[in-house]
């Protein structure tokens, strides 16, 4: 089970460009409780899996204080027979060396947010006083290598990245020596508020081809098989007929809960935004109760709903009409169409790798569905 | 209509990185071989630990 938990709520020490929060209420810090934190731990131990994953996120989840992790992974241990699986996605600002040796010592998996090369990150995410960022991330990300604490890294791209997306990789590749990471993209679906006062930062869908025409191209020329896109990856999957693994392409929306900060539960972070859209509150209900409840089980019906063009696309069984949040009034993904042709370029690429009779697992190879229909 | 390229700008057929995606997939289950598909609306809480190799997607990292 994966679970998404955010112990401010929205609040954060940044402005980024696109936050989809920024809208909201980011003059008072709220934390979610000890007692409440206590059962939210209980609650997951309770559920039925023999692991659960829980995603620190926010806002800015460092905010919530050391102490309240420190009281997380105290809790958890009560539950000896669960394996928790703490995942944390932070801006590192607050990143010093107890944070850091806290997480090495508890075997936090952590992610940093970072656009690329000073020139697009910085302006990108300032902090709340209009100042840059990039410096100080650049320090921090400094502390978590001397201590060897690995890191994972997400990087947001607007319509300002589009100059900049080969550089940024080549950036995460060569000077920061990473090997994995993922990229997200800002479009009038994924932040409307935002995007609605800036409408410049938007990516339209040629715009969208773009970014992935660079992406394709340097994952390609980097001839490095330890190198993972990870929005790449979900494309390469499907080509082999295999099971994407991230939930936009999988389907299998509705699975995850995120607890806010009051309690609150949302099927996804990308939901949580309006109180209507909560699926039940932990002060009033368990996670179980909440999860199995006539709610929970009415938005995963509605998230498998289809769009007629998905019942004669080849594609369909690894798209599954993408993100649920992402869907037009018509209820069909916003990026059908570029997910389509990404589909068929990267199926390209990968059958023509197995053709060529390259050292893979060549039970991988030759079961995409490229012979299905041309739609 | 979007303005992808229809062909890769790069030739693929020696990438490694074409290699390592392909070699990284084979712990992926088949589409329609994943019990999850069936118990998504009814189950919840899927069928992640059976399925998933997160661990094993982890060390091949």
């Amino acid at each position: 089970m994966i679970t998404i938990v955010k112990p401010i709520g929205n609040f954060c020490n940044l402005r980024c460009l696109y936050c989809f929060y920024a809208h909201l209420d980011q003059n008072h810090l709220r934390r979610m409780g000890n007692d409440l934190l206590k059962k939210l731990i209980r609650d997951l131990s309770e559920v039925g899996n023999p692991k659960v994953t829980v995603i620190w996120h926010g806002g800015e989840p460092l905010l919530a204080g050391l102490e309240f992790y420190q009281l997380a992974v105290e809790e958890q241990s009560r539950y000896p027979y669960i394996q928790f699986d703490n995942r944390l996605q932070t801006n590192a600002i607050l990143l010093d060396e107890e944070w850091i040796a806290f997480f090495k010592e508890h075997g936090f998996g952590i992610g940093i947010s970072l656009d690329g090369t000073r020139q697009i990150h910085d302006q990108h995410r300032k902090d709340a006083g209009q100042n840059p960022t990039f410096d100080r991330i650049m320090k921090n990300i400094g502390l978590m290598r001397e201590a060897d604490l690995k890191f994972g890294l997400i990087q947001t791209t607007t319509a300002k990245s589009i100059p900049f997306v080969r550089e940024s990789q080549e950036f995460f590749y060569q000077e920061l020596g990473l090997r994995s990471w993922n990229v997200n993209f800002v479009d009038r679906a994924s932040c409307p508020e935002n995007v609605s006062s800036d409408p410049s930062i938007a990516l339209s869908d040629d715009d969208l081809c773009q970014v992935y025409d660079e992406l394709i191209d340097f994952w390609l020329a980097s001839d490095d098989r330890r190198l993972i896109i990870d929005e790449l990856d979900q494309f390469v999957a499907a080509a082999l007929g295999r099971k994407p693994r991230c939930c936009h392409f999988r389907g299998c929306c509705g699975n995850f809960s995120c607890v806010d900060y009051d309690g609150s539960v949302y099927p996804c972070d990308r939901l949580c935004s309006s109180p209507e859209d909560a699926i039940g509150n932990l002060q009033e209900s368990n996670m179980s109760e909440i999860m199995n409840g006539d709610r929970a089980r009415k938005f995963r019906i509605n998230a498998r709903v289809l769009h007629p063009d998905c019942l004669v696309c080849k594609w369909q069984p690894f798209c599954n009409n993408g993100c649920t949040a992402m869907r037009d009034s018509n209820g069909k993904y916003r990026h059908c169409e570029v997910r389509r042709k990404i589909f068929d370029r990267v199926s390209l690429i990968v059958n023509n790798y197995g053709s060529k009779g390259g050292e893979c697992d060549a039970s991988s190879v030759g079961n995409a569905p490229g012979d299905g229909p041309e739609v | 209509m979007p303005a992808v390229l229809e062909t890769p700008r790069v030739m693929a057929q020696k990438s490694e990185s074409v290699l390592g995606s392909i070699n990284r997939m084979s712990a992926l289950p088949f589409v329609g071989d994943d019990p999850e598909d069936q118990h998504t609306v009814n189950n919840w809480r899927g069928d992640w630990d059976k399925w998933d190799n997160w661990d094993q997607w982890d060390q091949n990292r």
